[in-house]
């Protein structure tokens, strides 16, 4: 490789220019091989984070109860941090009990929960399915009342797929 | 790794805003990234779902994950660049030095670098239909400009080849004047565009360089 040359910045004029045009374009993605990163794929089959679901749906559950985090974890015998990690979706593995004492509190049906939770996987597309329309439809601060029904609507599908139906 | 201080665009306050531009990405640096914006592609889709638009207009990358393409940084030609502010990574280039030579009768075989894949950070995309406006602006045009700099100090003078997503293609060929060579079947019909040298020379002499 040549040793780089000694670079000197863009004027400030070129950068006023690129800060305009870039306001009226849209996109400057570029990308391939698409197939990679499956790219161009049918929107439906694109995945929402099933960990972000998971956040949300606990997230709600507890607050429908009137619960704090603390009194989840308390109620729950499960680490503070672990309900707050789940919450703040971060990437972290989490474990069986974990999910079986919080679904169990929560009166959430567990086999989906651990499909959440990326544990197991069993119930693929219409879990996916719910968990997108569920994802859009709960991110107000408030427990507004279309979260509130977001939130039931949820959670009858996830016993659906629980009970096999 | 190579660093240099930047200004983005705070599109909402109008101020400049001095950011690091990092060009020898490690793998790490890409997952941590990706880390950071996927959350944001999730909260998006949702509002997009939410607001019922319709999936044309949905950002094409919506659905990429860097960490699918982190493991090239490995390799000899890759060389990965990001600009990162205090609050994150707020967008990312990966380039190709080798195997990649251009199309167009000038310049016809000799080498380009090839831009695999250059995408801002999610709240940096404006957004029509959900009355979004992205946070930072510059990132892209600042992106590209560093894939013609690597060309020159490569001794390729310049020349980019890249795959444009639809979206995009307007704002490499109307903006920045590359030139279209067209759709290109061995990349699912993505159109294949080129900077060729007398393109970057002049690029670089209205004050890009």
């Amino acid at each position: 490789m040549k040793p780089a040359k000694k670079q000197t910045g863009p004027s400030r004029d070129w950068l006023q220019r690129q800060a305009e045009a870039e306001e009226k374009y849209s996109s400057m993605s570029v990308g391939g091989p698409v197939s990679d990163l499956g790219m161009l794929k049918p929107p439906q089959e694109v995945e929402i984070s099933a960990k972000t679901v998971l956040a949300r749906l606990v997230e709600l559950a507890r607050r429908s109860r009137w619960m704090s985090r603390q009194d989840l974890a308390q109620s729950a015998e499960v680490g503070l941090d672990d309900v707050a990690s789940i919450e703040q979706c971060e990437d972290r593995e989490l474990e069986p009990r974990t999910v079986h004492k919080l679904a169990l509190v929560l009166k959430l049906p567990e086999s989906p929960l651990m499909e959440l939770a990326g544990l197991v996987h069993c119930h693929g597309e219409r879990l996916g399915a719910a968990a997108v329309r569920f994802a859009a439809l709960s991110r107000c601060a408030d427990l507004s009342k279309e979260e509130q029904r977001a939130l039931r609507e949820f959670v009858k599908t996830l016993s659906e797929l629980s009970t096999g139906e | 790794m190579t660093t240099s201080c930047v200004e983005l665009l705070e599109r909402e306050t109008g101020a400049f805003v001095a950011v690091d531009l990092h060009r020898e990405l490690k793998v790490a640096d890409v997952v941590l990234a990706e880390r950071s914006w996927s959350s944001k592609r999730a909260d998006l889709m949702a509002a997009l779902l939410k607001e019922n638009v319709p999936r044309a207009q949905w950002p094409q990358s919506l659905h990429w994950d860097w960490r699918a393409k982190a493991p090239d940084l490995k390799l000899l030609e890759a060389r990965g660049f990001g600009i990162h502010a205090e609050s994150g990574s707020q967008g990312l280039m990966l380039t190709k030095n080798t195997r990649h030579v251009t199309r167009l009768k000038d310049d016809a075989g000799k080498p380009l670098v090839y831009v695999d894949f250059l995408e801002t950070a999610p709240w940096n995309w404006s957004s029509e239909p959900l009355k979004v406006r992205g946070r930072f602006g510059r990132i892209g045009s600042l992106l590209f400009r560093e894939a013609v700099l690597h060309s020159r100090d490569e001794g390729f003078h310049g020349r980019v080849g890249l795959h444009a997503l639809p979206q995009s293609e307007a704002f490499y060929e109307g903006h920045f004047g590359l030139t279209r060579i067209g759709p290109d079947a061995s990349k699912q019909g993505l159109v294949y565009l080129e900077f060729t040298r007398k393109q970057a020379e002049q690029f670089l002499k209205e004050g890009g360089g």
